[in-house]
């Protein structure tokens, strides 16, 4: 472990010293995603997000709060943000969310309306009929956009609610109204302000998204750990480059002839690797959360899964190693996949505007699962949330560092380094 | 007493290509031995199977009774390389690579500490320790690079031309750190296609052309053997035609080799004594500008010409 722990400290100095490759690996990536954000409008509130979300709404209901909310999701202001989509059944609604073709399924139960219609100034004993909403769960951001609409929605009705009871109980108290005059009153008031809400308490949405009712996710949020794992495939594969370089500076074949065994050396510059990767990606999500307030979410959470991911990124760049037998074989090859990778990895746009079959195949890359996961942190997912991606990730790292090891033993000892 | 080192019929392939080809000596303790070849003669592939970089393809070598095949780690710290590559962290201190290496032999502490300012004393880098090495010249990385390979005091050196691409000081810096290394008790396995280290530092000598190696013994043993080869110098004027006169006396029947360095000619003869008056009178009638003349004592250079019928520097 000694040799080990050294063979890193010592790839990790040399890192160091490198003011170039310094600024390449750290501030580079927070740079772009910066110039990203300022191009998308993250920091001007003018977020040039996804358009056109897809979602299915149930309206059950029927009543005056259901249809006006249906009219909302309809409305000229929101046309070019949302596409709503009717449906009858809310398991075919819920349907359409798993084959990909909704973001989002919206339920307005029946007796939605009259659950929460004031009727004599008092609130009602009865639990509210709740929202019912089914979202996809990879699509955070789209699905943060159509939570905050029915969240704005509600609060709307809430509002209207509180000023209703307010007026009311102040009538009832000075007995310019009698109690049985209440809802001609309140029908009056809505007449006359075009106000259909007068609402009961505990307005909720059930969702099959855990805990993240009231959490919205920034498109800067998941561009940045896009673009910060893009760099990271770039920076593991100059990583992994070191092999190749030291082999022709022939400091390799010196490391193999000292009393050293081959799997030190390895999992020594492994180790480096991985923790250049994890400090490249931990210092962006750090520096972006303290200086821009983004929200990643759960920190227990993002720094396992940055971990995770950087160790399956690790596995990529030293399979490329094990492959390709000159730096710039390895130089061109980790460029391009770090490109295709991080395209599919929300590196430049969200995962949600690809195609779901492209969607799909983004599961090769780390950046495919860690786009996921940091997407459901968040949107205020924890760590248990992130089991089966980090699990992924794990044998992901694994499988290829296994079979980039065996084939970097056969060929160095073949070839003698 | 046994061998420090015994190569038995040590073969290694590349491919269809046989780059060493049952190659079999021994080193006694305390012994400089050097394996003297052109380049491409198989030198490097010998000592990277001897120091366990590479298997050989068949047979096998026994360092203090080690095999290379099948006890690596005992071989490796037997053994110290010094390779013919700069083979250094040319972003990190002479210090921090010899505290790297060290420790890669299982070196540490003050142990460590106190061997580090030994060998940089030793090849006199004291002072200039703590500067990065990529801001040291070629002939002081050379010795660093030496000095990584005598950190842990190996019972066996492996130097492999160690002198390459350094100006001259150096070089005698080096060759006579070898010397110092050998009379403190290190047996040393050198390479070098330099006739004039070989016969300046070698007890014994191996004579190595196309992964074969060809002659091995003392340098006396070799030129008795091989003395049917003399050598003739004739330093010319720049102003001379050398290709014109290196035609016409590749046509005496004397001569059975002209090589040509600047204005230096090499003729090998089969006798200098009888073959000198009619070289010169030659290159008279050629009108030849004769600045010197000199009649060469049998060395490695003649042996390797003899057996190979080509000059070692081809």
């Amino acid at each position: 472990m000694r040799k080990t722990w050294q063979i890193a400290l010592k790839d990790l100095k040399l890192i160091a010293r490198n003011p170039m490759a310094l600024l390449l690996f750290l501030l580079a990536p927070f740079l772009l995603t910066l110039g990203m954000a300022a191009i998308t409008g993250a920091f001007s509130g003018e977020d040039a997000g996804p358009s056109n979300i897809p979602i299915a709404i149930v309206n059950s209901d029927r009543e005056q709060l259901g249809n006006l909310l249906v009219e909302v999701f309809q409305s000229e202001e929101l046309k070019d943000l949302v596409s709503p989509v009717l449906e009858d059944s809310y398991e075919v609604a819920r349907q359409s969310v798993r084959d990909g073709e909704n973001v989002a399924a919206l339920y307005i139960p029946e007796g939605f309306t009259n659950s929460i219609v004031l009727l004599n100034g008092e609130l009602s004993d009865e639990a509210p009929i709740q929202l019912e909403f089914t979202a996809d769960e990879t699509s955070g951001y789209s699905v943060g956009i159509l939570r905050e609409i029915i969240k704005t929605f509600l609060a709307e009705v809430s509002s209207n609610q509180a000023t209703y009871q307010s007026a009311v109980k102040l009538l009832l108290s000075e007995e310019l109204i009698m109690p049985n005059e209440v809802p001609a009153f309140i029908q009056s008031l809505e007449d006359e302000l075009g106000n259909e809400a007068a609402a009961n308490r505990g307005y909720e949405i059930v969702s099959n998204l855990s805990e993240n009712a009231n959490n919205s996710v920034s498109y800067m949020a998941i561009i940045a750990p896009g673009m910060a794992m893009m760099f990271l495939m770039w920076n593991v594969g100059s990583g992994s480059l070191s092999f190749l370089t030291e082999r022709r500076q022939y400091t390799l074949q010196r490391n193999l002839i000292s009393p050293t065994h081959a799997s030190q050396i390895i999992i020594g510059k492994t180790l480096s690797i991985f923790l250049r990767g994890f400090a490249q990606v931990a210092i962006l999500v750090l520096a972006s959360g303290l200086l821009f307030k983004l929200n990643w979410g759960n920190w227990t959470g993002v720094l396992v899964l940055i971990a995770a991911v950087s160790y399956a990124a690790c596995g990529w760049g030293m399979l490329l190693t094990s492959i390709f037998k000159t730096p710039r074989q390895v130089s061109s090859a980790s460029t391009s996949i770090g490109l295709i990778f991080g395209q599919l990895g929300s590196g430049f746009l969200p995962m949600s505007t690809l195609p779901n079959w492209l969607q799909t195949f983004g599961l090769i890359s780390p950046n495919g699962w860690g786009s996921r996961g940091f997407t459901i942190l968040a949107s205020g997912g924890n760590l248990a949330d992130l089991t089966g991606i980090i699990f992924a990730l794990l044998v992901m790292g694994t499988l290829l560092l296994g079979i980039a090891s065996f084939s970097f033993r056969k060929n160095v000892l073949q070839d003698g380094g | 007493m046994p061998a420090l080192l015994e190569a038995k019929n040590l073969v290694r392939k590349f491919g269809h290509i046989t780059a060493v080809d049952d190659v079999s000596f021994d080193i006694q303790q305390g012994e400089i031995f050097s394996l003297l070849g052109p380049n491409g003669a198989g030198k490097t592939t010998t000592i990277s199977m001897l120091s366990t970089l590479l298997e050989p393809s068949s047979g096998d070598a026994l360092i203090q009774g080690f095999s290379i095949k099948n006890d690596n780690m005992q071989v490796r710290e037997l053994i110290g390389i010094v390779p013919q590559e700069i083979a250094l962290y040319e972003d990190l201190s002479a210090r921090e690579n010899l505290f790297y290496w060290g420790r890669l032999y299982n070196l540490g502490g003050p142990a460590l500490e106190n061997r580090v300012n030994e060998v940089l004393e030793q090849i006199g880098l004291s002072e200039r320790a703590k500067d990065r090495v990529k801001t040291y010249s070629g002939g002081m990385k050379r010795r660093v690079n030496i000095a990584a390979g005598l950190l842990h005091k190996p019972k066996l050196l492996f130097m492999d031309e160690p002198t390459v691409g350094i100006d001259p000081q150096s070089r005698r810096m080096i060759l006579d750190t070898i010397k110092e290394l050998n009379q403190e008790g290190m047996t040393i396995l050198y390479t070098t296609h330099h006739m004039e280290e070989a016969q300046e530092l070698s007890d014994r000598v191996g004579i190595m052309d196309h992964g074969k190696l060809i002659a091995i013994g003392t340098q006396d043993e070799l030129t008795q053997e091989t003395n049917e080869t003399d050598l003739i110098q004739v330093q010319l004027d720049p102003s001379d035609d050398k290709p014109f006169i290196i035609s016409q006396l590749e046509t005496m029947d004397e001569i059975q080799q002209v090589k040509i360095e600047e204005n230096a000619l090499s003729l090998f003869t089969k006798d200098a004594e009888s073959s000198l008056a009619p070289i010169i009178n030659r290159l008279s009638q050629l009108e030849a500008h004769i600045k010197a003349i000199e009649v060469v004592e049998p060395n490695l250079e003649t042996v390797f010409l003899q057996l190979t019928g080509r000059a070692l520097r081809d």
